[in-house]
């Protein structure tokens, strides 16, 4: 019983959360903007309780801020903490990826191609993401090293945001494209050390162009 | 429903602390051995322990798996999370990626006055009697030569692994060849950082902490308890 109440109010805090996340993805939610426990509790039609779970959930993914005792506001977009996001991820997820080279089937290769040929066809910026995100995945997957994995995870959710800045254009797009191929070549070609040179390049120089952006506009 | 939302709200008024409380007790006593890895842990049992509800249980669950010290198994609920050796190398290597970074931020940013509190903290560590204390005075003295950094992120992660290692890394304090090691590596590296050597300091630390965990992958490799 005790299991059952439990896993509602989860999945009741996960669907707001994911509601609040996709407001705050597609600026339905403003940066800055403040959000109340008990207006979002009425909003959702549940308890405070689990709001404040949904809020736990946004503020450790980075979406939101705590202020104390003024409740929650909407993480504000900031150059600082993209390039911090950034410095890790260039740190981490090559890690991962020479962990899951020697592990990765011909299997593996053709989907992670058909993830980049999707990318190119996707129509809405949330396809074109999600399928970048996948091919990540796909790349990381036979690591085998859950622990980096879950902290990759939550540093590339808290990217997400960043990557639907207007900078991240069409000419972003097909640069995007070419490194993403290359980097599968060395994975084919069993070349770990370049690949994870170029995947790092890759991470570093996203991160620069986002941050440089988000530094001319204040 | 209604009697439940009324002792939900009464609940959430201090429920906050109230899990933490049971949070703290759990963790305390994984830490201190008095739980062992695979222990099963009910939710009723602990919440008619603390006198709290259900939900303040599971709150506390729930934050203890977030730090890895408890374990989810669908149907069979809830224990206390082992570590293999396998795990135990990834989480030194991902700790020691994070605190060099850290330390790199830090170190054009750090203070004569850090390094001073630093440099005391050494001393206390020297003196320090108990394991507890010497833990604490550990992490407080990486943590003065991380804070500089004002990477909020970085920090977080770094605070989460250190609580989540934490407990198997206990016995390595009772080891007194590797205590007076650390000691040594400790004020090398603080030298280092006051001289703005940042890549020689973040080379050391990353020796440090690849030697503590190997010590714990040794240990876990031969079965020992920890």
């Amino acid at each position: 019983m005790a299991i059952e109440t439990s896993a509602a109010t989860s999945s009741a805090a996960s669907f707001v959360a994911t509601v609040l996340r996709e407001e705050i993805l597609t600026s339905g939610l403003a940066e800055g903007e403040r959000l109340l426990q008990d207006a979002t509790a009425s909003r959702f039609g549940v308890s405070q309780m689990v709001v404040r779970e949904a809020f736990q959930e946004l503020l450790y993914a980075g979406f939101l801020v705590a202020e104390p005792r003024r409740g929650v506001r909407v993480a504000q977009l900031d150059p600082m903490s993209a390039e911090e996001t950034t410095v890790l991820r260039s740190l981490l997820e090559p890690c991962l990826f020479n962990a899951a080279i020697p592990q990765m089937t011909d299997d593996d290769f053709e989907r992670a191609d058909a993830i980049l040929d999707s990318i190119d066809s996707g129509e809405t910026i949330d396809e074109k993401l999600f399928l970048s995100a996948s091919f990540h995945d796909l790349l990381y997957a036979r690591a085998n090293r859950e622990r980096f994995a879950g902290v990759v995870r939550q540093l590339r959710a808290s990217f997400d945001r960043y990557l639907r800045l207007p900078i991240v254009d069409e000419a972003f797009a097909r640069r995007s494209r070419l490194e993403h191929e290359e980097i599968l070549a060395c994975c084919r070609e069993q070349r770990a050390a370049d690949g994870a040179v170029l995947l790092r390049e890759h991470i570093l120089s996203t991160g620069a162009m986002i941050v440089s952006y988000l530094k001319s506009r204040t | 429903m209604q009697q439940m939302e009324a002792v939900t709200a009464d609940i959430r008024m201090g429920s906050r602390s109230a899990s933490a409380i049971v949070a703290d007790g759990i963790r305390g006593e994984i830490l201190h051995h008095k739980l062992k890895g695979g222990d099963r842990l009910r939710q009723d049992a602990w919440a008619s322990r603390f006198g709290v509800s259900q939900m303040v249980a599971r709150e506390a669950f729930k934050q203890l798996v977030a730090e890895g010290f408890l374990r989810i198994e669908p149907r069979r609920g809830v224990s206390v999370a082992t570590m293999s050796p396998e795990e135990a190398w990834e989480m030194t290597q991902l700790r020691s990626l994070l605190e060099c970074q850290a330390l790199r931020w830090a170190i054009p940013k750090i203070t004569r006055a850090d390094l001073d509190r630093a440099a005391k903290v050494l001393t206390q560590l020297d003196k320090a009697k108990t394991v507890d204390r010497k833990i604490a005075l550990n992490a407080e003295f990486h943590q003065l030569l991380y804070l500089p950094s004002r990477k909020e992120r970085t920090l977080g992660l770094i605070a989460t692994l250190r609580v989540n290692f934490e407990r198997y890394l206990r016995y390595t304090w009772e080891e007194t060849h590797h205590f007076e090691q650390s000691q040594r590596e400790h004020r090398e590296m603080l030298e280092l950082v006051r001289n703005s050597a940042v890549e020689e300091a973040a080379s050391l630390l990353n020796k440090h902490i690849i030697a503590t965990g190997e010590l714990l992958v040794k240990s876990l490799e031969a079965g020992d308890q920890v």
